[in-house]
């Protein structure tokens, strides 16, 4: 690949940061040389903001060591906001989860981060996620619900029903996020495993 | 391989992030073997295949075949099965994905295997309806690989003085390179052998039968379960070099001793 930018005439350092935007999700070598060349085009200014943002993220961007979701304070501003039950903790997957959570604005609750899910299949088991991080958080007593807000993959479910039985014992609530028709979709066009699920996790109207 | 569209029933035995929104998905096809797809879009919510490409799902998939591709690119997918009652149970979960992972080690791709795959289907089937012992079952999954694969177990005579014991109660030993069972006198000097009990071999010799009514009355020892599991793994790792670890496999334990749930 690189070979074949060089022989296009291009300088090497242009193929060298084409290589690396490449590396971002979603992006290809097409997209990835057209952001190389706007970097070019643009004034010296953006170049270095552009670069200071990048080492400002790594920088001062860490994880909280109370939910372990990303933050640049430690514990995070949704740990410490007085106004947020603190004794309702919704579990997710990845960081960016909170991100999509808080998004909707509609999660009054505090968050933990496993950073990742179970898959037996891939050797990943409940050891390598933050779960005793959990436990640990639940000791106190002052959390009484559990949302389980993992995906709904079999990983998601997997990681689901094991949080569900480590806790059977306790007096916690365990609940699991609810799954079902995407809003705005047609009934004839839903899959069946959706569908199914829907139905099987009805609720009663109004 | 042939090429262009082709419709096949298959069971998704692994599945792999990829890309934004994409599944690389390994499919244990009834025509093809195993064969890995790529679905595209998969993991999006409004996507036709989301739910489906998943496991342990069996599903009727039209695969586009390019034999200069090591991927081949997945077109519509539905589900035949879906196992509800497996996903909502974590130490059935672990035996659902210990079948995957047999079949995804022990094959190579476009190896086809009509009769495995219907194995692994009624072991699903079994573990889905609660029909007898998980353990039992995926051990008869187990033994059914084995000779899919052509190791055999021999669970009768000693090979070496030929003597046809009864065995229980007495001290044998089980011979990996063989599979077969020698007495403790006659165990071989090179070779690597597992010492096992009278029960466990009686276990195995109704494996071996095909007693499957007998095994699912058989209520084995702890000792005998733990025994007849690592024997069955080690077997499969001496006779298999590609097999080295086996994480679902070690994890359905961890699942298994958890502890129960009081209800
Ligand atoms: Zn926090
Ligand atoms: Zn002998």
């Amino acid at each position: 690949m690189t070979d074949k930018f060089t022989q296009s005439g291009l300088p090497p350092t242009v193929v060298s940061l084409t290589d690396y935007l490449a590396k971002f999700p979603g992006i290809g070598r097409k997209s990835a040389l057209r952001m190389a060349l706007h970097v070019l085009r643009s004034s010296k200014d953006f170049a270095q903001s552009l670069s200071d943002a990048l080492m400002a993220v790594k920088d001062r961007v860490s994880f909280c060591r109370t939910c372990w979701t990303l933050s640049e304070e430690n514990p995070c501003p949704i740990c410490t906001d007085s106004n947020r039950e603190q004794n309702l903790i919704c579990v997710v997957e990845e960081p960016g989860d909170v991100i999509a959570i808080e998004r909707t604005g509609c999660w009054r609750g505090v968050y933990h981060v496993l950073g990742g899910a179970i898959s037996p299949l891939d050797g990943i088991g409940p050891d390598q996620l933050r779960i005793d991080a959990l436990i640990e958080r639940t000791k106190d007593g002052h959390v009484s619900e559990i949302v389980v807000a993992t995906n709904p993959t079999p990983e998601g479910e997997t990681t689901a029903l094991y949080i569900a039985r480590i806790f059977s014992n306790s007096n916690l609530k365990i609940t699991r996020i609810a799954r079902g028709v995407p809003v705005g979709s047609d009934l004839e066009l839903v899959d069946d495993s959706t569908l199914q699920q829907s139905i099987e996790g009805r609720g009663e109207i109004g | 391989m042939s090429s262009g569209p082709e419709k096949d029933a298959a069971l998704v035995i692994r599945t792999i992030r990829h890309g934004e929104s994409s599944r690389i998905a390994t499919l244990f096809t009834r025509n093809h073997g195993k064969v890995a797809v790529i679905a595209k879009g998969a993991r999006r919510a409004k996507s036709g295949s989301t739910g489906v490409i998943e496991i342990p799902n069996l599903v009727e998939a039209v695969i586009y075949f390019k034999a200069s591709r090591s991927v081949q690119t997945l077109g519509q997918a539905s589900i035949i099965r879906s196992f509800p009652a497996i996903k909502r149970d974590l130490v059935l979960t672990g035996y659902a994905s210990a079948v995957l992972e047999l079949m995804n080690l022990s094959f190579t791709d476009a190896e086809p295997n009509p009769e495995i795959l219907d194995t692994a289907i009624e072991t699903l089937d079994s573990l889905e309806t609660c029909s007898g012992s998980p353990r039992v079952n995926l051990w008869m999954f187990q033994l059914a690989l084995f000779r899919a694969i052509g190791f055999n177990l021999d669970p009768y005579g000693c090979p070496v003085c030929g003597r046809e014991k009864a065995m229980v109660g007495t001290r044998n030993m089980f011979w990996l390179d063989s599979g077969a069972i020698c007495c403790s006198n006659c165990r071989p000097s090179n070779g690597a052998c597992i010492p096992v009990s009278g029960e466990s071999v009686s276990l195995l010799r109704n494996f071996v039968n095909g007693s499957d009514r007998i095994l699912q009355r058989m209520k084995p020892s702890q000792s005998a379960r733990r025994e007849i599991t690592d024997l069955l793994e080690r077997f499969l790792k001496t006779h298999h070099s590609g097999i080295r670890k086996m994480p679902a496999m070690k994890m359905l334990e961890s699942f298994e001793n958890l502890p129960e749930t009081p209800k």
